[in-house]
């Protein structure tokens, strides 16, 4: 049985043009254990999709349709308080821009601390501040700075923090929006490293957002590439990244340097992703593709299963 | 390749502003009180205008409650309060706009080199400003009316002395943010003059926030002009709200229960100073570049 | 070879700090933001500055666009200087000089349209006769920019823009005064990654019709290695190595740069090298560590058994071979 089961999820936003329909009818899941990469470029829906499962998205969204299936109960059922226990306790995020998220008037220690009283009410002050300072050793923050201010961190150490408090209340599942994206190429490599340290050492299953998908393809052990609000593969990081079957895949495969090849020109994907107030009717990839079949404009091509661990959503693939 | 017909009609600054404005509950308000302000204070004299010498000639008229013939009764010279109150919604008006006018012309200027050129400079004029920002107005106009008489004029430059201050100091700030933005950078390496980058780069970027500003200002400086009025440091001939209330009030009216004598002038006052707060802060809102959209 | 287009000598930026804490001797008083800097640029190449934050890629940039003083040292334009510029002079270098920068949301003045923006430098610098020639040169531009079609494009304002369309902008406004040299500061960073490799192309481009050369800064070592024929990369104002992209990439000598390639992620990992994960954090600008600025990092440091000459004595750049040099006492 999987771990997390998303299945169908429809997300419409409300803006004053009209509704965005940000997210149209996803599904993946994820297994114990797992770090499940979410790969996309800016608008296709990962962020909006990943924070749907602990329900943290804006007051003009509106989730129309889908089920979210965390350890057997549908999420989407629960009501707002059901939802505060499992925050933090069961599922927690580490947001985008996190290291600017930081309280700039309260220590480290006592941000850390904060989660722990709010989402654990009985506990005793000793306890909570000996988990606090035990976590900061573990994303390799020395427990003499946690009296510090933020400003007093550097960028990776803030981030650092960041995910300490998340890991507080000990979850079962960590979203991860965008955890390195700011930070220096070497910083990304201990954060991306600590990331994979704490999912084995804690047992976490973690969802990683990204648009990088070198990043993804060294940390993730499945993948799942969306575009305009719609999944176009998904599978195991192996089969998609040596075999991507879908063009997008292909595409963007292609925008990142690779310095393990030859020393060519990356090509980029000429175009923009559509309107997803007016999304097209078939393949919302078909304006950029260059493949292009003749029903790629008005069929929306539904998922093939490729090997055992790929999909894909292609016209190309059914022929 | 390049096709930008996906994308949205552009939409002019000044109608996508006007729209939130209006959609604005609080800016809705003051628009249509504006409106209102705005015809009465115009049209009102036009159509009843208003003769100070036209007065009572029987006791009977003097301080008279509400009849047919003076629909808002009379004062203690037996005039027409309805007709007291156009005019003097002009006085306060105009008053109100001059003053303002001063205000802002002389707060952004400084607030514009202050905010450029930092340093001396921007120092020396910052501590110019703090001084008119705490330059007692009530003494100052005592002081300026024995020196050459209570007028007009006095009350205008007296309110935009004393209140250009708060401008300065916002426009100054804004300056101080605008002038680090990498697009400022870029203009200043392509080796445009100071003055340019000013004029042409910052000043239009301040432009929507001056104009909220002003608005307030404009409220502010208006029941500044009624206050003076009322303590007597009005012009004796331009007649406004609050010069009436003073009047008012030396012909012992709330003593002796005359209402409509004192509800008009004050009920204008806070009418119209509610008018511009409301619109103005709903402005701010709109135009503060810390909530703009974009 | 020919003679160089850029050449700088023995730069240095030093900012001072002024607080409490340095009035005390508590902090060091200056941030030493570029440290003796010296490199030449050649005609019509692409040279890359990398380095990660703090290492003072952007402020060399911002020196050779005379947008800040340097504390000591040259920076020539077809050998003469030009730190000492004012006036009529200065004007005349900043039209051979453009910069592309790297936020395309920042870097175009909101309350100006596209025809506005790519107006301005002909405007600043009074170069043209009359508005319908003003109004050629524009267009000329945002097609050059790849921006079809150019008379509508040009009444729009930027927020209406997509990323990519609002660099393009940002690159017709430099085209625009025929420029000789652009310094392009992390000009694609902020893009998706499908619209990077369209900006870069133009780039390229350009530098082919135009006769262009680049100063490439950014962070991203693998960019660099497909855009730039030469990489120099900088670690807290110095630098540390300098060469051939494909050299440089393909066997480092500086350990530095060593660690730096070996974490640089990829879409199909190659799962036989180690990465070589550096500890610690870069040391800030105010607070430079004695000898090799970098020893306290160094992996080859703790190989070697921490040998004194690292700590005492600052490396030379020096020549390794066919045009790689590197700052180390050991490679």
């Amino acid at each position: 049985m999987s771990f997390l089961d998303i299945k169908n999820l429809v997300i419409h936003f409300k803006s004053q043009m009209g509704n965005v329909h940000a997210v149209d009818g996803v599904s993946f899941g994820l297994h114990e254990g797992e770090i499940l990469g979410l790969a996309g470029e800016s608008g296709c829906g990962k962020t909006t999709s990943a924070l749907s499962i602990p329900r943290l998205l804006p007051d003009n969204a509106m989730i129309i349709n889908g089920n979210i299936f965390f350890n057997d109960e549908d999420l989407l059922l629960k009501t707002e308080n059901e939802m505060e226990h499992i925050r933090w306790r069961k599922i927690a995020v580490v947001f985008q821009g996190a290291m600017n998220a930081l309280n700039p008037v309260k220590t480290i220690e006592n941000q850390i601390i904060e989660p722990i009283f709010q989402h654990e009410p009985g506990i005793s002050h000793r306890e909570a501040k000996h988990r606090a300072l035990d976590l900061l050793i573990q994303v390799g923050i020395e427990p003499s700075r946690a009296r510090n201010y933020p400003h007093e961190f550097s960028g990776g150490m803030r981030q650092r923090a960041m995910i300490a408090m998340s890991l507080v209340c000990k979850p079962k599942l960590v979203i991860a929006d965008e955890p390195v994206t700011a930070l220096d190429v070497m910083i990304q490599a201990q954060i991306m490293n600590l990331l994979k340290e704490l999912v084995s050492k804690f047992n976490l299953s973690m969802i990683l957002i990204s648009h990088d998908l070198s990043i993804i393809a060294e940390t993730c052990s499945s993948v799942v590439i969306m575009y305009a609000g719609k999944i176009l593969e998904k599978g195991s990081v192996s089969s998609v990244f040596s075999h991507p079957a879908h063009p997008y895949t292909q595409a963007l495969i292609r925008a990142f340097p690779d310095i393990h090849k030859t020393r060519e020109f990356v090509e980029g994907i000429p175009g923009y992703p559509p309107n997803l107030i007016h999304p097209p009717e078939g393949c919302r990839f078909f304006e950029r593709c260059k493949v292009r079949l003749e029903n790629c404009q008005d069929e929306e091509p539904s998922m093939t299963i490729l090997e055992s661990n790929q999909q894909a959503a292609c016209h190309l693939l059914n022929k | 390749m390049n096709d930008t017909s996906s994308f949205p009609k552009q939409e002019s600054f000044m109608k996508s502003t006007w729209k939130l404005l209006w959609a604005d509950p609080k800016g809705r308000a003051g628009v249509i009180l504006l409106i209102f302000v705005l015809l009465f204070s115009f049209l009102g004299p036009v159509l009843f205008p208003f003769n100070p010498k036209d007065m009572a000639t029987t006791s009977k008229e003097i301080l008279q409650a509400p009849t047919a013939q003076h629909w808002w009764g009379t004062d203690e010279m037996g005039r027409d309060v309805f007709r007291a109150t156009l005019a003097g919604s002009q006085v306060s008006l105009v008053v109100g706009l001059m003053a303002t006018l001063i205000s802002i012309i002389i707060g952004s200027i400084v607030g514009l080199i202050a905010g450029y050129y930092q340093g001396f400079l921007g120092n020396v004029l910052m501590r110019i400003t703090d001084f008119f920002l705490v330059l007692p107005i009530l003494p100052l106009i005592i002081v300026l009316a024995v020196l050459f008489g209570q007028s007009f004029t006095i009350l205008i430059l007296v309110i935009g002395l004393t209140s250009w201050s708060g401008t300065a100091r916002i426009v100054r700030s804004q300056v101080i943010s605008l002038r680090e933005r990498q697009f400022i950078d870029r203009i200043r390496s392509l080796g445009a003059s100071d003055f340019r980058i000013i004029g042409v780069h910052i000043l239009p970027n301040v432009l929507p926030l001056i104009f909220a500003n002003t608005v307030l200002v404009i409220a502010g400086s208006i029941l500044a002009e009624a206050t003076l009025a009322f303590l007597g440091l009005g012009d004796p001939v331009h007649v406004s709200w609050g010069t009436m209330l003073h009047y008012a009030f030396i012909a012992g009216a709330a003593g002796r229960g005359a209402w409509w004598y004192l509800i008009p002038p004050g009920l204008g006052i806070v009418t119209i100073v509610l008018a511009f707060t409301l619109t103005g802060h709903s402005l701010d809102q709109i135009l503060n570049p810390r909530l703009r959209k974009y | 070879m020919n003679p160089p287009l850029v050449e700088i000598q023995n730069l240095k930026v030093h900012f001072p700090v002024r607080s409490w804490r340095t009035f005390f001797g508590i902090s060091p008083s200056v941030v030493r933001a570029v440290d003796g800097v010296t490199f030449s640029i050649y005609p019509q190449e692409i040279l890359a500055l990398v380095g990660e934050s703090g290492c003072g890629k952007t402020t060399i940039g911002k020196t050779v666009l005379h947008l800040i003083k340097p504390t000591s040292g040259s920076v020539c334009l077809h050998g003469k200087d030009m730190v000492h510029l004012q006036g009529k002079t200065l004007r005349d270098i900043r039209r051979k000089i453009q910069l592309i920068f790297q936020d395309p949301y920042e870097s175009l003045d909101p309350r100006q349209s596209v025809f506005d923006i790519v107006a301005e430098p002909l405007i600043i610098h009074k170069l043209f006769k009359s508005r319908e020639d003003l109004e050629i040169k524009v267009y000329a531009a945002l097609e050059a920019a790849g921006l079809y079609p150019p008379k509508e494009i040009s009444r729009r304002y930027p927020h209406l823009l997509s990323g990519g369309q609002r660099q393009r902008v940002a690159i017709a406004s430099t085209l625009v005064l025929e420029p000789e040299f652009i310094v392009a500061d992390e000009p694609v960073s902020m893009l998706d990654v499908s619209i990077r490799a369209e900006i870069i192309r133009l780039m390229l481009d350009l530098r082919d019709k135009k006769n262009l050369t680049y100063l490439f800064i950014t962070h991203d070592l693998s960019l660099a290695w497909i855009i730039a024929d030469r990489i120099i990369v900088l670690y807290l104002g110095k630098i540390m190595e300098m060469g051939s992209a494909s050299a440089l990439i393909g066997s480092p000598k500086h350990p530095y740069t060593q660690a730096l390639v070996s974490v640089i992620p990829s879409p199909q990992p190659v799962h036989e090298q180690k990465p070589i994960i550096l500890k610690g954090e870069t040391p800030s600008p105010a607070n430079i560590p004695t000898g090799c600025r970098f020893h306290p990092r160094c992996w080859n440091y703790q190989k070697l058994g921490l040998p004194d000459i690292c700590v005492n004595q600052e490396p030379d750049l020096r020549f390794i071979d066919q045009e790689q040099f590197a700052a180390c006492h050991f490679s």
